[in-house]
């Protein structure tokens, strides 16, 4: 990641900070603008304020303030002086730039009807930056991958846990291939360009060299498109959710392609509670859950269960599978 | 005969500057259209292909002619450049630099700045309205310099070389 890529977003006293500071940006996960309040900075699970000279600080007297003008100017550098050109991701309350980092926003909404038609005055930005960890899926191949075929695997996590990340190296593996097995051809529907980071429909991430893209495409629609236009062997999708979803992910199993997916939750209860996964997991459709927990760092395995619901590994047990 | 040579050098230098005013005047009635031209273009890229503004620039800016051509090509790079300068600043910049000699009065070159201030700004439809509002006046001062661009012109040039004839006698 370049340290220019995420520097060039903010207004010149943030920008001046963050291009004096000294700690890496791989070890940065999120920035967080709040107006007429001190600029934040999460690394490595912890919070820090950011100093106008470029340093941590647990001092909040001590950090760069941030002002409604300081927000506005951001959104502009953001949205590359094109507001409207993020119309949709803005009513979504986020946005998704080059490299794949996701701003999310927040201010006053706009209403018509009963329907988010925009926000205006954005006063809380929170820029959460991509991490490609190489290699960090390779602990997992041996649970995922059952006499020599893959299994349909579902990762749940809770926010910041790593889930993307993992299904990145995931689909990077299946595609280039691994020590289980050859490399297949991998279909990802990335809706808010956060697995590829795809800029101008190119990823900035590595995906494999056996993947299609289809960026910011509604995962349910782009599923089904996948499967008619490219045969993918196995479909990769982040962030589950919508009725639509769920009924792709039928449609998709049924064609025989292989299923990666990702979902917001901390257990397989979780996802029986959530009337939309229940049905999925009493059907036994994934034949893998991945559980990750936020323990001393992002993305970390807690457990591994198939389709049953039988743990095949533990964090409790056993220590260090993961990154 | 030195008096003579002397008379008509001036007659011709009124007449001459009473010209170059009347083509100031069509100077400029050539920049506004080529201005309503330009911006018709850049809506079409915002609302139309939703293309960020620096990309929509660089597409616009083969299809309209000098100056207008290099201040697109010149602001989209500068936008594009992520250097931490804000939007209506670089348009301003680049606006005052571009349109020095275009014949345009301070009220044109102020409206046209406060394009700037808005474009990127909000939803497409807020760009649809104000970039609207903004060719409703364009049209009107065209229609206006139209209208008067016959009468300006003869005038300007007559009143030249008329001028240059009566300093001609004075002085003789």
């Amino acid at each position: 990641m370049k340290k220019a890529e995420i520097t060039r977003l903010f207004p010149a006293h943030i920008r001046n900070a963050l291009e004096a500071a000294q700690f890496p940006m791989e070890q940065v996960y999120e920035i967080r603008l709040r107006v007429n309040a001190p600029l934040i900075v999460i690394s490595q699970g912890k919070e820090y304020f950011l100093t106008e000279k470029g340093k941590f600080s647990r001092e909040e007297s001590e950090a760069c303030f941030v002002s409604a003008e300081d927000l506005k100017e951001t959104m502009e550098y953001i949205s590359n002086y094109s507001m409207y050109a993020f119309e949709d991701e803005i009513r979504q309350g986020f946005i998704t730039i080059q490299g794949g980092h996701r701003v999310g926003i927040a201010g006053k909404t706009v209403l018509e009807g009963d329907k988010i038609k925009s926000v205006k005055y954005i006063s809380y930005i929170n820029l959460r930056l991509s991490h490609q960890i190489k290699g960090c899926a390779a602990p997992l191949l041996p649970y995922i991958i059952k006499d020599s075929r893959i299994c349909h695997t579902l990762i749940i996590s809770p926010p910041r846990c790593g889930k993307t990340t993992l299904l990145r190296d995931l689909i990077r593996q299946v595609s280039n291939g691994n020590r289980y097995l050859p490399g297949v051809s991998v279909g990802v529907v990335d809706e808010r360009s956060e697995i590829g980071g795809s800029y101008q429909g190119i990823p900035q991430n590595d995906l494999g060299i056996r993947t299609d893209v289809l960026d910011c495409c509604p995962k349910a629609e782009g599923m089904m498109m996948l499967i008619r236009s490219m045969s993918p062997e196995v479909v990769a999708v982040d962030e589950l959710g919508d009725y639509e979803d769920i009924h792709a992910i039928e449609s998709v199993i049924h064609c025989g392609c292989k299923l990666f997916a990702t979902v917001h939750g901390s257990s397989i209860e979780d996802m029986k509670r959530k009337p939309l996964m229940q049905r999925l997991v009493q059907e036994r459709i994934f034949e893998r859950y991945i559980v990750l927990q936020h323990k001393d760092r992002a993305g970390r395995v807690r457990a591994i269960f198939d389709e049953r619901g039988t743990s095949l590994y533990d964090d409790k047990r056993k220590q260090g599978i993961l990154c | 005969m030195l008096k003579a040579a002397g008379a008509v050098l001036v007659i011709f230098a009124c007449t001459a500057l009473g010209y170059s005013q009347s083509l100031t005047f069509q100077k400029r009635l050539g920049c506004l259209e080529e201005i309503r031209k330009m911006t018709i273009l850049l809506l079409g890229e915002i609302t139309y292909r939703r293309e960020a503004l620096p990309q929509a620039m660089e597409r616009v800016s083969g299809k309209v002619g000098a100056p207008f051509c290099d201040f697109l090509k010149e602001v989209s790079k500068e936008a594009g450049s992520c250097q931490g300068i804000r939007f209506s600043q670089i348009f301003t910049g680049r606006a005052e630099s571009f349109l020095k000699n275009s014949g345009m009065t301070k009220q044109d070159k102020d409206s046209f700045a406060q394009l700037g201030e808005y474009l990127g700004y909000m939803d497409v439809s807020m760009q649809k309205n104000t970039v609207e509002l903004y060719l409703k006046e364009l049209e009107t001062e065209i229609l206006q310099a139209q209208k008067e661009e016959p009468v300006k012109t003869k005038l300007y040039r007559s009143m030249g070389a008329l001028g240059g004839i009566f300093l001609a006698i004075v002085l003789i």
